[in-house]
């Protein structure tokens, strides 16, 4: 990344030089920043208490032996070594949105990030309930942190395809992007479209709207009865966007992209904001990581 | 609802260091008569101070009110600089003249971060009533305070990648004193900045839910 660095003004007076800053940098930032604000959550009081390890051993429950096992341990150990463990996984955090910040420390920290994700994703979101039959896009399904690791995929700054006319294709090489958008999209389409999908829903909203504000609880209630009241509509409605990335204009991936970003923010209000305004929250939860990895297939080229 | 002590005085050490750097660059940059950015390291001396006391109760002193009045002061200083800071800009486009503050050498040449940092000091220091004021919040007050909290806390973590972003671009470039290590200042005010607004959003949470309590008891 260091090549993309250019200081206007050899002579400025001021610490903060104006730097370059392209559409891939930017998304490492606001993936950075993410890491950095989930870091600080993960300090809250709350996060030192019982209730921390009992959310983690909850991630077992439906999840086949092999999975849920290590999930229990784990959470049993970090009950047993609460502060310290609950202030690494903090400082962890901290220290990976910080490493993103630096252009020095770019790659390492997404690196490391991509290592850190899919352990919580396993250990802490019980690989996003997707084994479960219950899981769905509108609670964060295949998991929001396991997005922070796609995403640090997408943004690696390497230059595999530099002629790309997206930032995700300029690190992978298109095609692979391409398939990996697919995958992802596909993914949630399928979990849309199980039987089970609906139902996790309407209880998973009237366990997220305790302690909301009002006016959050009641956009979120009305956004899921929207998008899951024709379940077998939001899952086309995802495979749609899963194909839009072969469209062969740039104005019409633009399009489906647009689309995404919206459809992740009603997500994001599904979601409740991550609980982020309760004071209970740990993370912004998947519509925020959903809206960057749509703007890594944004096409900045014809 | 309390922090552990540990944590607390991390970010306490973090603060006063902060507040010590900025003091001392103050003093050896006017004995060295280089230029720096004084309205910023003030602000930042008095930021320290007044965060150290709100992350633990022994170092607090003099009454909320009083810090508030004095980053209200901040704010009405730091949003005058950017006003002018970005109509001399538009001037000195058309003249050729650089009339802007920052050219004046004493003055931050990036004044709405600081104007953010001192409303959202103001913002802390006032959001959160005293136990007696609560009775008379609603949950629309309540909620809205939450919203204006995570909207600083987004603000500070953004600012603190951007200074992230631009670290490695500074000590070649840079008059002032120890360039490098006021960045950093910058970036862990940030971090506690946006640490104690994450504590707010709890704090103003479970004041509107007591609120609620206490409103569901007496229509019962």
């Amino acid at each position: 990344m260091s090549e993309s660095l250019v200081v206007t003004g050899a002579l400025s007076r001021t610490p903060a030089a104006d730097v370059r800053v392209d559409l891939r940098r930017r998304l490492q930032l606001a993936l950075g920043a993410i890491w950095l604000l989930d870091g600080l959550l993960q300090y809250q009081p709350a996060m030192f208490g019982k209730a921390f390890p009992s959310m983690l051993a909850d991630a077992a429950a439906g999840n086949p032996a092999p999975v849920a096992t290590p999930i229990t341990w784990s959470a049993s150990f970090i009950g047993h070594h609460l502060t310290i463990s609950n202030g690494a996984f903090a400082t962890i955090q901290v220290l990976l949105g910080l490493g993103i910040a630096f252009r020095r420390s770019v790659k390492p920290a997404l690196a490391a990030s991509v290592v850190w994700a899919l352990g919580v994703w396993w250990l802490g979101e019980g690989l996003g309930g997707v084994l479960t039959g219950s899981a769905s896009p509108l609670l964060g399904a295949p998991g929001a942190v396991l997005l922070y690791a796609v995403l640090a995929v997408l943004v690696w700054p390497g230059e595999r395809d530099a002629d790309a006319a997206f930032v995700a294709g300029r690190t992978l090489g298109a095609g692979a992007a391409r398939v990996s958008w697919v995958a992802t999209w596909g993914a949630m389409a399928v979990l849309a479209a199980l039987p089970g999908s609906v139902e996790a829903v309407h209880s998973g909203i009237a366990a997220s709207d305790a302690g909301q504000p009002g006016w959050l609880a009641w956009l979120g209630t009305h956004a899921a009865s929207a998008l899951s009241s024709g379940g077998l509509v939001f899952a086309v409605l995802i495979a749609v966007i899963a194909c839009g990335v072969y469209l062969p204009s740039a104005s019409a991936v633009r399009v489906v992209v647009g689309l995404t970003v919206v459809l992740a923010g009603l997500i994001w209000l599904v979601e409740g904001l991550g609980g982020l305004l309760t004071g209970g929250g740990t993370d912004p939860d998947s519509g925020p990581l959903l809206v960057l990895l749509a703007l890594a297939y944004w096409p900045v080229t014809q | 609802m309390t922090a552990p002590t540990w944590l607390s005085s991390v970010f306490v050490a973090m603060m006063l260091g902060v507040a010590g750097f900025c003091a001392g660059r103050l003093v050896v940059a006017r004995r060295t008569r280089r230029p720096a950015e004084v309205d910023s390291d003030i602000v930042h001396v008095l930021m320290g101070v007044a965060m150290a006391g709100m992350l633990i109760a022994r170092l607090r002193f003099g009454p909320s009110a009083l810090w508030a009045v004095v980053f209200a002061g901040g704010v009405a200083w730091f949003g005058w600089t950017a006003l002018w800071s970005s109509s001399a800009s538009a001037t000195s486009g058309i003249s050729g003249k650089s009339s802007t503050p920052a050219a004046h050498g004493w003055r931050c040449p990036q004044p709405v971060p600081h104007l953010l940092e001192c409303g959202a000091m103001v913002y802390m220091l006032l959001a959160v009533p005293k136990p007696g004021h609560v009775m008379g919040m609603g949950t629309g007050g309540g909620s809205g305070l939450s919203v204006v909290a995570l909207g600083f806390a987004a603000f500070m973590v953004g600012y603190v990648m951007w200074l992230g972003d631009r670290f490695t671009a500074v000590s070649s470039c840079a008059r002032v004193v120890a360039p490098r290590c006021g960045m950093a200042c910058k970036m862990a005010m940030g971090v506690t900045m946006a640490y104690l607004l994450v504590l707010m959003l709890l704090i103003l949470s479970q004041l509107v839910s007591g609120f609620l309590d206490r409103a569901a008891k007496r229509v019962v």
